[in-house]
């Protein structure tokens, strides 16, 4: 009796281990874990509530920007976006507009968000449409941006 | 050498036995389906590749069953739907050889899990004729080996 228990909180272990393994084999590493949350927490504190000033904890300031429109350097940018964005909202801890989808793969974090526009041939009705956001981390900090606002996704 | 065949012992005995012998061997396992979820992550990547160029570049619609689902689902506005629409839309499109190289590489492409991106680097012009470069994305979802579902940031056409 003792030694089927046994066996059976054997197997039971053994087989919970192993599915916590295999849905792990595609789970972020702890590395990209981190970076996956340090990009999240950016976009949550600096770009959604305006926390200008917690830029530094979560930015380089050599920031390499892709976007067009968009100075290149840490601090240029904050000054870029407070000036459409003045006032600092107070902090939550869940996003404005969470990402409907986040791939984080070694130091690249992708975000796509998915939202509703008016349709260009029908003005009463909508469609979907995304925007992508791509950080690229480097030593805990997040170093190089890409997203997909210019070009002919942009202008919206 | 004594402590050492001590603690052997203990471990043998131990009612932990079962779960340590599980631990070790998931932890072994761990690696192996590491390896594989890489391997797999890798093949998902090509698999994407080969059908950007056949049939979405090269216009080899009559290839898109060897690599869509059926129920496959497409979210770009201007061809929204299945794989029936997407055929429609890039069925317009010259043909040109299959194997024909692509005008460009993606800039970026990577795989996580059953996710493939791609990142393009493009060259645009603004209203004063200035150029610059901008971005656009692809993302693929790969299910038994077939692309399932695709997104990338176009609006729709006016």
């Amino acid at each position: 009796m003792k030694s089927w228990k046994m066996k059976m909180l054997g197997l039971v272990v053994l087989a919970s281990v192993g599915c916590l393994i295999a849905a792990a084999q595609f789970k972020n590493t702890p590395e990209e874990q981190k970076n996956e949350e340090l990009v999240l927490n950016l976009y949550r504190d600096v770009l959604g509530y305006h926390h200008y000033e917690l830029a530094s904890k979560y930015m380089a300031a050599d920031y390499i920007q892709h976007n067009y429109t968009d100075p290149q350097g840490r601090d240029p940018l904050m000054e870029h976006i407070r000036e459409r964005f003045p006032n600092p909202e107070p902090l939550q801890p869940e996003m404005k507009n969470k990402p409907a989808l986040v791939i984080t793969k070694g130091d690249i974090v992708l975000m796509m968000s998915t939202r509703k526009v008016k349709d260009p041939k029908d003005p009463t009705k909508t469609y979907e449409v995304n925007h992508f956001e791509m950080v690229r981390v480097q030593n805990g900090l997040a170093q190089e941006h890409w997203d997909n606002s210019v070009g002919p996704a942009g202008g919206r | 050498m004594r402590r050492c065949r001590f603690i052997l012992r203990g471990f043998a005995v131990s009612r932990l036995a079962p779960i340590s012998c599980a631990l070790v061997l998931a932890a072994a396992g761990g690696g192996t389906l590491r390896a594989q979820g890489a391997a797999q992550e890798a093949k998902n990547q090509q698999l994407v590749l080969n059908w950007y160029r056949e049939v979405i570049a090269n216009g080899h619609v009559e290839l898109a069953p060897k690599y869509m689902a059926d129920d496959y689902v497409e979210h770009n506005p201007n061809y929204a739907g299945g794989r029936a629409e997407f055929v429609a839309h890039f069925g317009k499109a010259p043909v040109k050889p299959v194997n024909a190289a692509l005008p460009k590489q993606p800039d970026r492409a990577f795989a996580k899990g059953d996710y493939v991106v791609l990142v393009w680097e493009l060259d645009g012009e603004d209203k004063s004729g200035k150029a610059f470069k901008y971005n656009t994305f692809d993302v693929v979802l790969v299910r038994n080996g077939k692309i399932q579902e695709h997104w990338d940031g176009e609006p729709r056409n006016p």
